[in-house]
């Protein structure tokens, strides 16, 4: 009983973590408020915490687009190559089956890696970028003529799986920063 | 990657410092109750450091699918003098990079807790999957696409075709994969993220840069558990020997078979 009430006379909780910390501390020791600062100090404070926060938040979104341009290159590449089977299957050549397999293994796997970047973004978006790579690369060198189509398109699956590879090593350091 | 913190030691416990004053923290403290400084943020430069290394890595795995998408679907490279330029150039670039970053590989070439057993348990266990990879991939060859694949075929019209087979087939890609690979590849993905994750986007990227989207099935995981031997033996001497048994068993077979349909 005692020991209680001395426990409460030496801790305070924190107004911004609302955590139990030793009275005698000018910072909270869980998140960095200055709990003796003056008023002006602590507004630096909620500022800072607010800039990281919104600086985490634009990381998420980067790797949320990174994710789900993931998922659209999956379901393209599966579709299309589907598409480009079932035209030559009932149409005038026969479908070629190996073709069709190796987009529809190559669209599933984008789509694998788009809801492993949910959970692991920095595995999965390194794997997709690379295969995307390797990808457009065997395309140069087995059909150099039709590597600029949808260049648009290439740049912009590329841009946004750079950005979102940035915005992981921008969000893990954020988040440090938060202690988060 | 040392956040400067320093440690008290007293006879019975240890106090953390703070990295800003210096003065002891409270224990589970995120910051510092004197000057409230963060004890768990980031050396400035690592984000830039992560980002170089990934650099790195791009750029090894781009100069890699380069050369072997050159050789491997350009019809004037189907030749041997091609295909001997590619392994040089292929085994140069493994070396380059091994060599570039020769402070953090050196120490994967020396072979510490070496164990005759532990040899022989994964060599046993590349050789038994490389038999039932083989069957397996030759059975879906057959049903799939009706057709099999040899790569002794190629080594097959040459003088001293066997020998060449089994050199450029399993001496050659056991020793420069594994120096790319789990010398170079992993060494960098370790420093930008953590162990599990590195050996899983070795393993990925082992798998794809094989360009075979029907091997995937075995590459993946095989490049996996190299990863993880990488990792956890800290040489590269074991995957080397895993890599040459399943290579070599693969292409035994495969010399086999061709002798007995001839």
């Amino acid at each position: 009983m005692e020991e209680t009430a001395a426990k409460v006379a030496t801790h305070i909780g924190c107004p911004i973590c609302r955590l139990e910390v030793d009275a005698d501390e000018a910072f909270c020791n869980h998140c960095g408020f200055p709990l003796k600062g003056t008023e002006q100090q602590q507004r630096v404070f909620w500022l800072k915490r607010d800039t990281k926060k919104k600086r985490l938040a634009e990381a998420d979104k980067k790797i949320r687009q990174a994710s789900n341009t993931l998922f659209v290159v999956g379901g393209i590449t599966f579709f299309f190559s589907l598409g480009i089977y079932l035209w030559g299957y009932y149409g005038s050549y026969n479908g070629d089956v190996s073709l069709f397999l190796s987009g529809a293994i190559l669209g599933l796997i984008f789509v694998a890696l788009g809801f492993w970047c949910k959970v692991k973004p920095l595995p999965a978006i390194l794997c997709g970028l690379s295969l995307y790579l390797l990808w457009q690369v065997i395309n140069l060198v087995v059909s150099p003529s039709t590597f600029l189509n949808a260049y648009v398109y290439k740049l912009f699956v590329i841009g946004f799986l750079i950005v979102g590879l940035r915005a992981v090593f921008e969000g893990e350091k954020v988040k440090k920063e938060l202690n988060a | 990657m040392s956040t400067g913190r320093d440690d008290l030691h007293t006879d019975e416990i240890v106090l953390s410092t703070c990295i800003g004053c210096g003065l002891p923290l409270t224990t589970g403290s995120k910051f510092c109750g004197h000057c409230g400084q963060g004890q768990n943020i980031e050396d400035p430069g690592q984000s830039e450091r992560k980002w170089q290394s990934v650099r790195q890595v791009f750029i090894f795995f781009i100069i890699c699918s380069i050369i072997c998408c050159v050789f491997s679907f350009v019809d004037y490279f189907q030749t041997l003098t091609w295909s001997i330029v590619a392994d040089g150039l292929f085994a140069s670039l493994s070396v380059t990079f091994f060599v570039l970053n020769w402070h953090r590989c050196r120490s994967l070439l020396l072979w510490p807790n070496f164990s005759w057993k532990r040899l022989l348990v994964y060599c046993s266990i590349a050789i038994a999957c490389s038999f039932l990879v083989g069957f397996m991939v030759d059975w879906l060859n057959k049903s799939l696409f009706s057709k099999t694949f040899s790569y002794y075929y190629f080594y097959s019209r040459y003088r001293y075709g066997k020998e060449m087979a089994i050199f450029f087939i399993a001496v050659m890609p056991a020793l420069f994969e594994e120096l790319g690979f789990r010398g170079f590849l992993v060494t960098k993905l370790l420093d930008i993220t953590e162990e599990k994750q590195a050996i899983l986007i070795s393993g990925f990227l082992f798998a794809i840069m094989h360009r075979s989207m029907l091997s995937l099935f075995w590459l993946i995981p095989f490049g996996i558990w190299l990863g993880y031997i990488r990792v956890k033996q800290n040489t590269i001497w074991y995957g080397l020997c895993i890599h040459f048994c399943f290579n070599f068993t693969a292409c035994v077979v495969e010399i086999l078979q061709s002798a007995h349909y001839r």
